[in-house]
């Protein structure tokens, strides 16, 4: 049990720092959504939009972009952390990515999942499920997952 | 992340052990004397200590539990010629490593091993692998000052020192941890009296005494500073150094230096040189040896998990993500209570993080916030999907 509380202690410290380093900033540089104009308003009942196409279609083009900048505008990665150009290049590379915005799902108020699936150079295609928090008016993509059929 | 980091590091004090060269040490004869209590504790037993095997004794850390798991992979690893003995101090793992039920009875009992070892024929050396908080224990107990109480009609306290073939440290916080003497190691200290149902706290010695020190940087008030080992004993430090690498679709995206294992930074699990406050000069001649325990994570799903929710689980209502701050946070279930159910709902049931850095806590005790926040996270968790 002791280790229980350890592990635990240890996963919150080390979950918490990261999520600093992963949130603390993200892109001040991006164009600001449709929806950034105010802050949602506190209320007991908060809602977030759902993920429209346009804002699908955007966000796979950012993420074939091939520009750094821009790919970051669809991520939730510090500002002040570089991306790694395998990234970067790796999806400029993929013959499509498309979002599908009818999976999509809130999975909380602030946070959602949707599939893309990514076509590469080869034709091969994967389905990814994506992460989605909603930040600064827009949904942003926070971790991806294969989706195993 | 654990496990991976434990298999490397029980290979790493494989090697170690596996070149560590014996050192013959005559055993002190046992006459017993002003005893600090060490009783109740998990000790191995050591009856079955053959000549033909050294004996290794393994030294939790604080809030640790005795090194089973390690031991069996040890075990595995090196089926002959060692034979791994658990020392536990458990029940006094708040204690700062000092203490006489501490490195008093750490030294009582490598001196019984010892003596057991020669009376089956063996050269009665010890080596000692020392986890964390463990290792400082090592370092007291091998002190005459803070070892084992002078032998009955004798004036002199026994050197334990001399029985010892090897210390290896494995994330031992020679120069502290950020952690130490914060509240956060107050509230882990008061966590463990809560399911020891010790209540009000008693404190911790070991939370406080666990603050970052370098050189002759003092430890906080009534905290004995940690003296060297002799010269003739090989220490060998094992420090873990986690990166997450953070992928999207697959591809490096960047990554995440933990500078350390997130509790002991690499600098103070391989700074035994430079390590003992008050003014205490390393001996010239030690022989220290470093390992880094360097592990790669890829988007651990853990921290990954953390990553994604851990700022919104304690987020109340209405308060989106841009607007989030450390002092909206609440404690977990009077927030987005939905999330824990939808949460529940996708299957997961692994760690939950607990706040306790909420508006209105900080002015309480940490035993009270800790009882607050057990109540509301139980609750929270049973509740209903």
């Amino acid at each position: 049990m002791r280790g229980v509380v350890l592990v635990a202690t240890l996963v919150t410290v080390c979950g918490l720092a990261v999520t600093y380093l992963l949130v603390r900033s993200t892109g001040d540089e991006r164009p600001p959504p449709p929806a950034a104009a105010s802050s949602p308003p506190a209320s007991s009942t908060p809602s977030v939009p759902a993920l429209t196409a346009d804002e699908a279609a955007e966000l796979a083009a950012w993420l074939a972009s091939g520009d750094p900048e821009r790919v970051r505008w669809a991520l939730t990665v510090p500002t002040d952390e570089p991306l790694d150009r395998v990234l970067v290049d790796g999806l400029a590379a993929q013959r499509s990515i498309s979002i599908d915005t009818t999976t999509f799902v809130t999975s909380a108020t602030e946070s959602a999942t949707v599939d893309a699936v990514l076509v590469d150079a080869a034709g091969i295609s994967v389905t990814w499920r994506l992460t989605l928090l909603y930040v600064d008016g827009g949904w942003l993509i926070a971790a991806t997952a294969p989706v195993t059929p | 992340m654990i496990r991976r980091i434990r298999t490397v590091t029980v290979a790493v004090v494989a090697l170690v052990l596996g070149l560590t060269a014996a050192v013959p040490a005559a055993a002190a004869p046992i006459a017993r004397s002003e005893e600090p209590q060490c009783t109740d504790r998990a000790n191995s037993p050591i009856d079955g200590l053959v000549a033909q095997a050294h004996p290794v004794v393994l030294v939790h850390g604080w809030n640790g539990a005795p090194m089973w798991e390690t031991r069996r992979l040890l075990e595995r690893r090196m089926p002959t010629g060692w034979q791994f003995l658990l020392f536990d101090y458990g029940p006094v793992t708040n204690r700062w490593a000092a203490d006489p039920e501490i490195s008093g009875c750490l030294g009582r009992y490598l001196q019984d091993v010892s003596t057991a070892h020669s009376r089956r024929g063996g050269d009665g050396t010890v080596y000692v692998v020392a986890h964390s908080m463990g290792g400082l224990a090592t370092r007291f107990a091998a002190d005459p000052l803070y070892g084992p109480p002078p032998d009955a009609g004798s004036d002199e306290r026994p050197s334990v020192a001399g029985l010892l073939g090897g210390l290896v440290t494995v994330a031992k916080p020679h120069q502290g941890s950020p952690w130490g003497n914060t509240g956060y190691a107050d509230l882990l200290a008061t966590l463990v009296d809560v399911k020891e149902d010790f209540w009000p706290s008693t404190g911790s010695p070991a939370a406080t005494c666990l603050a970052p020190h370098v050189g002759n940087e003092k430890l906080p008030a009534g905290c004995a500073p940690i003296p060297y080992l002799p010269r003739e004993v090989r220490v060998d430090q094992v420090g873990g150094r986690g990166t997450v690498e953070r992928t999207y679709f697959g591809f490096h995206a960047y990554d995440i230096d933990l500078g350390g294992d997130s509790v002991v930074p690499l600098d103070s699990a391989e700074g035994y040189l430079n390590s003992a406050p008050g003014g205490t000069a390393a001996t010239r001649g030690m022989s220290v040896r470093l390992i880094d325990d360097r592990c790669r994570v890829e988007d651990m799903g853990l921290v990954q998990w953390a990553a994604q929710y851990a700022p919104r689980l304690d987020a109340p209502a209405g308060v989106a993500g841009p607007d989030l701050t450390y002092a909206d946070r609440l404690l977990p279930g009077t927030g987005l209570a939905a999330l824990f159910a939808a949460v529940k709902r996708n299957g997961y049931h692994g760690p939950v993080s607990v706040e306790v850095c909420a508006v209105g806590l900080e002015d309480r005790p940490p035993a009270e916030r800790a009882r607050l926040a057990r109540t509301l996270t139980v609750q929270a968790l049973t509740a209903s999907p």
